[in-house]
């Protein structure tokens, strides 16, 4: 109801402020009106036109031809497509990055909430809980990968092993056994992405009237049903914003597997098993030349991408509007 | 180590100005790349081996034979032969020219080989494999590869050694699923699967060396572990790579090139520096000032490399093995064909697949390469 008293007094703002600006025809006052406006537009399209919709449109155009950066692009058509739909490598990689988004999407949003249900109060316990769970998102993402690989060594001096050793356990290869790699990949993932998930639950978590709760519990409810009631539905758009940035971001990953399981030929690790899309595109396009195939690869990337950020706004609706 | 040659080619030109910036080895081939398709950047580059006829070939580098011919003769007259074959093109165009080497070669603990009943640095197969069950009964783990582990680059010696090669002289077709191919893949998989060579993505042999779980293991020989590890003082040594069934104890030869971008405005002047890396006061200057930082700067003539200061035993070894070492193959698509044969390699080593069968895959996608 407020919002709708709202709209409708900015409405008759703009009424009056057209009304005062003179008596010319109605085309040329809507001229005028926008001509200040459009140049105050103007840096922002001309950056916005030069830096993100020409090579977003040229990339779509390279896709479509042989192009090794120095000579001229050659049109090929739908080759690079037909190549990459039968390319054996494509493939691991969709595959590996499927599992990946999935785990991290998952684990990223129970373990976020989790901590937030625990953590969100305002004892000074919490905070300190909240800025410890915080930290590995403010840490150098290079930097912190290097620890990573510290820990992750298979040697007996990887701090991992060395707590197994302790315990009298085998050294275990941690980045060279390739039924681990995804693992490994989304438990840094995770590890680096939950605290961020957890401020904004907090946030979300913090937005709930605690009369809700209070009117719930006078009713009888018990907080496993307060939860599910009212907890997770009003968490609604928190949660599909972080669902959403979560998987375009765990679909774009490229540090962790480049840096973690990167070998001298191949940027996949063992037989490809911490291949994912990104690093394949980076592969073909920088290490091998080929940024005709790898246009194909980061195009095939964003419909994949476009897909699932529909299918998860439809499914994040709430009931009323996907009703209607 | 380059500011030690341009600051030499400053003083005798004050007229010319070098601007150095240094970029991460990840990175390189990428900026070298974007550079090459902007027409700006750098006039003169250094960078892997093959990236000089990578980078000529799509007209990103001044070609030297054609434009600088005596600079062209005279690399070609005093470099070393095993890394002339993978800066050439099979069409005898050089792009750019070999700046520095660095070789595969075996680092040992001689104290601890002692110890443990091995004598000496194995000197073929046979010995390698009885050294490690030796040094694994006395209680270390035994051999670590620590360039190009589980990789074509740890493949390449083994395959040389046996008398196989990637492809044919003339860069016809691919050869790596020869018989010789497959027993040096057999022989490689069982330093991994027989004697537990450590698989992971970060080998650290001076670590292994210096706490003696691995007294002995191959990498390049870049490394002066007297500076780098104190503690390790007089006890480690080097030694040329087994020998395998031809008697060959062929290495693989790395290193880097230097070339001049083809859009510089300044050829003439690049070119110059360029030759004056094969003056001998340079080349001995470059070596001095790397062994302080801990490292070895191995020219690419055997004649320089001889002033490398180094302990006899050592420099001994290291030039006996470039006399028998061989760079990267330089035909065309290798450098898309290498993860072709790793990932033969790791799928005989880690799911155990017949060798020859995983030769005969990476073939015929070196062969589709080849005709690209």
């Amino acid at each position: 109801m407020r919002n709708d008293n709202l709209r409708l007094t900015a409405s008759a703002d703009a009424g009056s402020i057209q009304m005062g600006m003179g008596s010319g025809k109605p085309a040329r006052r809507v001229r005028r009106n926008l001509t200040v406006p459009l140049m105050m537009l103007v840096p922002f399209i001309v950056l916005f036109a030069a830096f993100v919709l020409y090579p977003v449109i040229n990339s779509l155009y390279l896709s479509f031809t042989d192009y090794n950066a120095i000579s001229q692009p050659r049109f090929t058509g739908i080759e690079n497509y037909v190549a990459l739909f039968q390319d054996p490598r494509f493939y691991k990689a969709l595959g590996n990055t499927a599992l990946f988004v999935v785990s991290v999407v998952v684990l990223n949003t129970v373990l976020g909430l989790t901590l937030a249900m625990v953590f969100g109060g305002q004892s000074l316990w919490d905070q300190i809980m909240r800025a410890v769970f915080f930290l590995p998102a403010v840490a150098g993402g290079i930097a912190i990968l290097a620890v990573w690989k510290w820990i992750l060594s298979g040697e007996s001096y990887g701090i991992l092993n060395a707590v197994r050793e302790t315990f009298g356990l085998d050294p275990i290869v941690w980045l060279g056994t390739p039924s681990l790699a995804v693992t490994m990949l989304v438990v840094v993932a995770v590890w680096g992405g939950m605290g961020g998930t957890m401020i904004l639950f907090v946030a979300g978590l913090r937005a709930i009237p605690t009369e809700l709760y209070e009117a719930a519990a006078i009713d009888g409810a018990t907080p496993s049903q307060r939860f599910w009631r009212i907890t997770l539905p009003l968490l609604r758009p928190t949660m599909l914003y972080i669902v959403i940035t979560g998987t375009i971001g765990a679909f774009q990953v490229f540090n962790e597997p480049y840096l973690l399981f990167g070998g001298v030929s191949s940027v996949g690790g063992l037989l490809d098993s911490a291949l994912t899309l990104v690093t394949y595109l980076y592969d073909r396009g920088f290490g091998r030349f080929q940024l005709g195939y790898a246009s194909a690869v980061a195009w095939v990337l964003f419909i994949i991408v476009f897909i699932l950020t529909l299918i998860n706004l439809r499914v994040g609706e709430p009931e009323d509007r996907a009703s209607k | 180590m380059i500011k030690t040659a341009t600051d030499l080619y400053t003083k005798a030109h004050p007229n010319v100005t070098f601007a150095l910036q240094a970029i991460p080895w990840s990175d390189a081939h990428a900026k070298i790349l974007s550079a090459a398709a902007a027409r700006q950047g750098p006039d003169i580059i250094t960078g892997g081996l093959s990236w000089g006829i990578e980078l000529g070939n799509l007209g990103g580098m001044v070609n030297l034979t054609k434009d600088y011919p005596a600079l062209d003769k005279q690399v070609k007259a005093e470099n070393l032969p095993g890394i002339l074959q993978s800066v050439v093109t099979p069409d005898n165009q050089l792009y750019a020219m070999p700046y520095n080497l660095t070789v595969q070669m075996q680092f040992l603990r001689p104290d601890l080989l002692k110890a443990a009943g091995v004598n000496g640095a194995p000197k073929t197969w046979n010995e390698l494999t009885s050294g490690i069950t030796k040094l694994q009964k006395a209680g270390h783990k035994g051999y670590m590869v620590q360039w190009g582990s589980t990789d074509w680059l740890g493949y390449f010696p083994y395959l040389y050694q046996a008398g196989g090669s990637y492809y044919d002289k003339a860069c016809t077709k691919a050869t790596v699923n020869s018989p010789e191919g497959v027993r040096a893949l057999t022989f490689f998989a069982e330093l991994y699967t027989k004697y537990k060579a450590p698989i992971d993505a970060a080998n650290d042999l001076p670590g292994g060396l210096d706490n003696g779980n691995y007294p002995i293991g191959s990498s390049d020989s870049k490394f002066n572990f007297d500076i780098t590890y104190p503690k390790m003082k007089g006890k480690w040594t080097l030694a040329a790579l087994p020998a395998g069934p031809t008697g060959k104890y062929t290495a693989f030869l790395g290193g880097t090139v230097i070339g001049i971008m083809s859009y510089s405005k300044s050829k003439d002047a690049a070119a110059d520096f360029l030759k004056s890396l094969n003056n001998a006061q340079v080349s001995k200057a470059l070596i001095q000032n790397a062994f302080k930082s801990g490292l070895y700067f191995i020219p690419p003539r055997s004649d320089f490399a001889a002033n490398l200061t180094l302990p006899a035993d050592q420099k001994a070894a290291l030039l006996k093995q470039l006399k028998d070492s061989a760079g990267p193959p330089n035909c065309t698509g290798w450098e898309a064909s290498g993860a072709d044969v790793t990932k033969a390699i790791q799928q005989v080593i880690l799911n155990k697949a017949d060798p020859k069968k995983a030769l005969d895959q990476a073939a015929a996608a070196m062969n589709a390469n080849l005709k690209k």
